[in-house]
């Protein structure tokens, strides 16, 4: 019996050691694409409604880092047959000043910023993407099917376009500003705040002029856009409840031909209402959505979900989630006619043990009521395990079917930044991302292989990349 | 001729296992068989496993297996080689599996080398290997959930059967056990998965199930009794194919104390 007590303990004792490096490993990577999806608690995301959606769709990388610390990145990938290419990333951020430089063969966020805070303002240089308010005037607006704030924005949320140029904030003031050149045009805006409540001004070569009042008041806010050509656009959204039983609420007015002055090809509804309503504890918790929009009057759409997720310590998290939606999700466009019906249903699980960490999920959408006449669907697996010496391997698979026109999303986490990965027709894909610690630094290595139509694909990448603490913790 | 057309019926018609087709339900593998057909570790102790399969009631369409597992402390490792067919027709096959193994769950990876009989066909025609793995976890006291993709690499030649992603759960208490499995469309020019689900009744020195699949719908059966398994599955169009295992393992370690 004493022997099966030490047995007991010392089996304990590995499962605790197991436990603590499972969730050391887990800080550097996690599950990547299916952790999205269940954090989100939707179907698997989708590109904001102004990314071509046939196309992968690339996340803003994530540049934040701690004060008093230095992050330097080297990355190197390429396909078979092509010339690998590389992205060199430094990013400095001391008391008052940050910087930050990136480069790369063809990275859309390639360029540097420095931003200074001192005597009470904030200056930035180089790379600016401003955004104000619920996004109307600058910024970018939520999808018109989500109340989503813009602090809880994921990696595929719309986000603002952004430019070269300088901004200037004085936060004790309540005033700031940018110029630059943004979206291809020069643009200047200025805002004054006070009280959460907000009036500024932009203007943006060849494009009218608009005037934005925006108000935060508690969990509400408003923004009001008006330009100089008169159309006109309003949002408002409001959250409230408890933490059993809450709702959000969020509703969208103005004039059709409205066009936002740094981004004038971004379509967005004339008319949207969003509610959702969230009831259930924290182990068992259930979302309601129902949305309804209109880019013109024969363009609307809507959207009705409802998705429950069940959470144990011991059973992992199951979701299970059932959509409906109709009409356009996109503005229309000459060539493009109005999707039909879609019902979609996804079942997902998600367990952690001092192994390994295991993601299955199953997403089906058809044409027909009960999810009959399938126009797409995928099967994909996500395991996360860490290894001896500090190793951690990620590998996620995915199987998917998708009929003409219709397009099958995975998101994956890059070297430094979410993609969205497009995929269409029949095939699967496969990736595995190996990370270990390298010259005091990290090194990840990730390995995709795409099979569809033709040969199989194969895409590398690696990134190595370190951060550096100038200074000791106080 | 006729072996060609059970091949080829093969890609549609058999369950998802070839070469190291184990007797045994679904789920995380006891057998070294298993393992490698698999990539699913189980609770299973070292073992020598010998199976013959009779694929579809083909005469000449068996495969014969030779299975080695080791188990220590939580790493479990298999081998084996098998001969389906008789040559110059058929293959042979060696596989290798590694994994690791706990009560929470388990994850492994293995590995098929294949290569025709048929002396006649170059070197790129008869030659092929696959590489896939499998994890499952413990998802509550009696309940597991499993992911596998037995062919996550192919190369060389194509293996005589395309197998998909597949992910199960499965469900005991008190000795009765029910599972359920859904397989990805192996195949391109597929438009929907299989589906698989079966019960398993656990008795004092064995255990027996029942299961049934999609794709064409079928059922069968499987006795598992100290050191011998059968598992048969029917056809509605062709015959049936029936698993004989014989596993030897040493006896349990006492532990004193």
């Amino acid at each position: 019996m004493r022997a099966m007590s030490r047995g007991c303990a010392r089996r304990a004792v590995r499962a605790r050691g197991a436990l603590r490096a499972l969730r050391a490993a887990r800080c550097a990577l996690f599950v990547g694409a299916l952790t999205v999806a269940i954090a989100a608690a939707d179907p698997l995301p989708e590109p904001p409604v102004d990314a071509d959606p046939a196309t992968d769709y690339t996340a803003a990388p994530d540049d934040s880092s701690d004060a008093g610390s230095v992050s330097v990145g080297y990355g190197l990938n390429g396909r078979a047959g092509r010339t690998p290419g590389t992205t060199r990333t430094l990013r400095f951020r001391g008391d008052s000043v940050e910087a930050g430089l990136r480069e790369g063969d063809a990275d859309a966020d390639a360029g540097g910023d420095v931003s200074s805070s001192s005597h009470g303002r904030v200056l930035r240089i180089g790379r600016i993407a401003p955004a104000w308010g619920r996004g109307l005037a600058v910024g970018a607006p939520a999808d018109p099917w989500t109340v989503r704030q813009r602090s809880a924005a994921g990696p595929f949320e719309p986000r603002a376009r952004g430019g070269d140029g300088v901004s200037c904030a004085w936060p004790g003031l309540g005033v700031d500003g940018f110029a630059g050149r943004v979206a291809g045009h020069e643009a200047f805006g200025l805002g004054v705040a006070r009280h959460g409540v907000r009036l500024g001004s932009v203007s943006a070569r060849g494009r009218p002029q608009c005037v934005s009042l925006a108000a935060e008041l508690g969990d509400s806010a408003f923004e009001l856009a008006l330009s100089s050509a008169l159309r006109w656009r309003a949002e408002v959204t409001m959250t409230g409840g408890s933490t059993v039983l809450g709702g959000q609420l969020r509703m969208a007015a103005g004039d059709e031909a409205f066009q936002a002055p740094l981004a004038p090809a971004r379509a967005t509804p004339a008319r949207a209402a969003v509610a959702t309503i969230t009831a259930g504890s924290r182990a068992l918790r259930c979302t309601a959505t129902l949305a309804g929009w209109r880019y013109h009057i024969d363009a609307p759409g809507t959207r009705a979900g409802v998705e429950v997720v069940w959470r144990d310590a011991t059973r992992g998290v199951w979701s299970w989630g059932f959509e409906e939606q109709h009409g356009a999700r996109r503005a229309p466009t000459a060539t493009a006619k109005l999707p039909g019906m879609r019902q979609g249903a996804w079942l997902e699980w998600r367990g952690e043990t001092p192994i390994a960490a295991l993601t299955v999920r199953s997403e089906r959408w058809g044409s027909r009521p009960f999810v009959r006449a399938r126009v797409r669907e995928s099967l994909a697996v996500g395991v996360d395990a860490p290894l001896p010496g500090g190793l951690s391997l990620n590998v996620s698979h995915t199987v998917y079917r998708a009929h003409s026109g219709e397009t099958v999303y995975v998101p994956e986490r890059d070297t430094d930044r979410w993609v969205l990965r497009a995929l269409s027709g029949a095939g699967d894909r496969t990736r595995a991302t190996l990370k270990l610690p390298l010259a005091e630094g990290t090194l990840s290595s990730s390995l995709v292989m795409t099979h569809a139509r033709g040969p199989a694909k194969t895409q590398w990448a690696m990134q190595w990349s370190r951060r550096i603490r100038l200074r000791r913790r106080a | 001729m006729l072996f060609c057309a059970a091949l080829l019926a093969l890609a549609n018609a058999i369950a998802n296992a070839q070469d190291f087709s184990p007797a045994e339900p679904a789920g995380p593998a006891l057998s070294a068989a298993g393992l490698l057909d698999r990539g699913l570790p189980g609770d299973g102790r070292s073992q020598l496993e010998a199976t013959t399969t009779s694929w579809l009631g083909v005469p000449g369409l068996v495969t014969r297996a030779l299975c080695v597992g080791v188990r220590i402390r939580t790493v479990t490792l298999a081998a084996g080689w098998a001969l389906t067919g008789e040559p110059p027709a058929g293959w042979m096959a060696a596989g290798l599996a590694a994994g690791a193994v706990s009560e929470w769950g388990g994850v492994a990876v293995r590995g098929v080398a294949r290569r025709d009989n048929d002396p006649l066909t170059s070197r790129e025609e008869t030659q092929g290997a696959e590489l896939g793995g499998g994890a499952w976890l413990s998802a509550g006291p009696g309940v597991h959930v499993w992911a596998r993709a037995p062919q996550l690499a192919t190369f060389g030649a194509a293996p005589p059967l395309a197998r998909a992603l597949s992910v199960g759960v499965s469900a005991e208490r008190d000795g009765l056990a029910a599972w359920f499995e859904r397989e990805a469309p192996a195949q391109r020019s597929q438009d929907s998965g299989t589906h698989t689900a079966g019960v398993e009744l656990s008795l004092a020195r064995g255990s027996v199930w029942v299961e049934g699949r999609g794709h064409p719908l079928r059922a069968g059966f499987g006795i598992s009794l100290g050191v011998i398994a059968v598992r048969a599955m029917g056809h509605p169009r062709l015959g049936d194919t029936v698993t004989l295992s014989l596993r030897l393992s040493p006896p349990p370690h006492r532990e004193h104390g």
